[in-house]
């Protein structure tokens, strides 16, 4: 499917959104980041509003529940017979991330 | 339990099953074994009228225990069970390999089963390299409202039941609250899609950012709300110095009393409520003490829920 050039900004944000939140840091710097970095100035209008308390919390959130492709854990496709959904990790726990 | 008993005490509760004008009141089921023991008293006794499951979950590569696709079964012959996606994410700008499978495993999905309705959540969970984290909202722009329309029509075109959006505890700031209904109705509006109220995660922004229930609930379409969640939480304390503590749906405590008062005015603002479900995460009931808990809680909603006066 071909995106637009506003969806491809957009698809870059939310990447770069969630590697910066992936990274170990502090609240502070995932802020300052958000402020300086050039991948994040088109939604800086609305990235101005987010609070640190709440940036420390989507930083707990997504290294919790976040499994990107070089997760440790991440399953090989298999089979659909098997109930196998490619992409998903093995733990129980892992499969339901809660907000 | 094997899959004969499971089939057998699942088709046992048949005839614990009347019908009712009002909302049903039902579980979202876990298939872990707490959940179980917890839950096994209030379906034997047939007080577990709707079940909610999020069939993602069955997908995973461990697949799901007998009496857990027992369940599913049995509800979905009676025509009581309701659909509920974690991993969709509706609000990925990116288009991926990985939402293709995931249509064509939620395809399987409905014509496997029989699902009154079906809901995924606001915001995205998927970007970049990443391929699963908790949903995180965006802001509403034109594009963020043509991504979000277009992922829902996807799911639209596969099924003929209602098809809906959950609203997202988590916000970044208070534009992000104060945009969610607002964002919710634009994106439902082509699709006619409802919204899955969830009610603890209108609690969490109470506490976190100060505004009242009546604030909150009027910024949502409740015409559109057709599906109530209710659930315990838990605070997290900040490593910040001189940060308030932030309140968060982790579906792994007691229901807070403020909850109950939140169910009923929403149970007056609501007029099309279908299904008011009780959440508890798995793991999470681990004494004796957790799961009287979760049995006194599920049955203060139903009470609340049976003594609401509906219009009709």
């Amino acid at each position: 499917m071909n995106s637009t050039p506003d969806e491809i900004e957009l698809a870059n944000f939310q990447a770069a959104l969630l590697d910066l939140l992936a990274q170990p840091i502090s609240p502070e710097e995932i802020a300052r980041r958000l402020r300086e970095d050039e991948v994040f100035a088109p939604f800086r209008a609305n990235s101005e509003s987010f609070e640190p308390r709440f940036l420390e919390v989507a930083a707990s959130l997504v290294k919790k529940w976040g499994r990107s492709d070089s997760s440790p854990d991440l399953e090989e496709d298999a089979p659909r017979e098997a109930g196998t959904f490619p992409g998903y990790t093995t733990s129980r726990e892992s499969e339901f991330p809660i907000k | 339990m094997c899959v004969q008993a499971a089939a057998a005490w699942a088709e046992s509760l048949g005839t614990h099953m009347p019908p009712t004008t009002r909302p049903f009141v039902g579980l979202s089921l876990m298939p872990e074994d707490d959940f179980r023991r917890a839950s096994f008293p209030l379906f034997e006794a047939g007080e577990v009228e709707i079940l909610e499951w999020s069939f993602d979950m069955g997908w995973g590569p461990s697949g799901v225990p007998v009496w857990t696709r027992a369940l599913i079964e049995y509800f979905s012959v009676a025509e009581r069970l309701i659909g509920h996606g974690v991993t969709f994410s509706a609000l990925s700008a990116e288009w991926t390999p990985r939402q293709e499978r995931w249509l064509e495993y939620f395809q399987h999905e409905i014509q496997s089963r029989n699902y009154l309705h079906l809901s995924e959540h606001f915001g995205f969970c998927a970007a970049g390299s990443f391929h699963q984290s908790a949903p995180l909202p965006v802001p509403l722009t034109e594009t963020t409202l043509r991504v979000g329309r277009d992922r829902l029509q996807k799911l639209n075109d596969l099924v003929s039941v209602p098809v809906g959006l959950e609203n997202l505890a988590f916000a970044f700031g208070l534009r992000d609250v104060q945009q969610q209904g607002e964002f919710l109705d634009q994106l439902l509006e082509p699709t006619n899609g409802f919204v899955l109220l969830d009610l603890h995660n209108i609690y969490c922004q109470m506490c976190n950012f100060d505004l009242t229930e009546e604030a909150i609930l009027e910024s949502y379409p409740l015409h559109r709300v057709r599906e109530l969640h209710v659930s315990g939480g838990s605070w997290s304390e900040s490593q910040i110095e001189n940060i308030s503590p932030v309140r968060r749906d982790t579906h792994d405590e007691a229901v807070p009393e403020n909850l109950w008062p939140l169910l009923k005015l929403a149970l007056q603002k609501c007029p099309d409520v279908k299904a008011v479900i009780f959440e508890r995460l798995g793991n999470t009931i681990r004494h004796e003490t957790d799961a009287q808990q979760f049995r006194a809680d599920f049955r203060q909603l139903r009470d609340i829920v049976s003594s609401h006066e509906f219009n009709s």
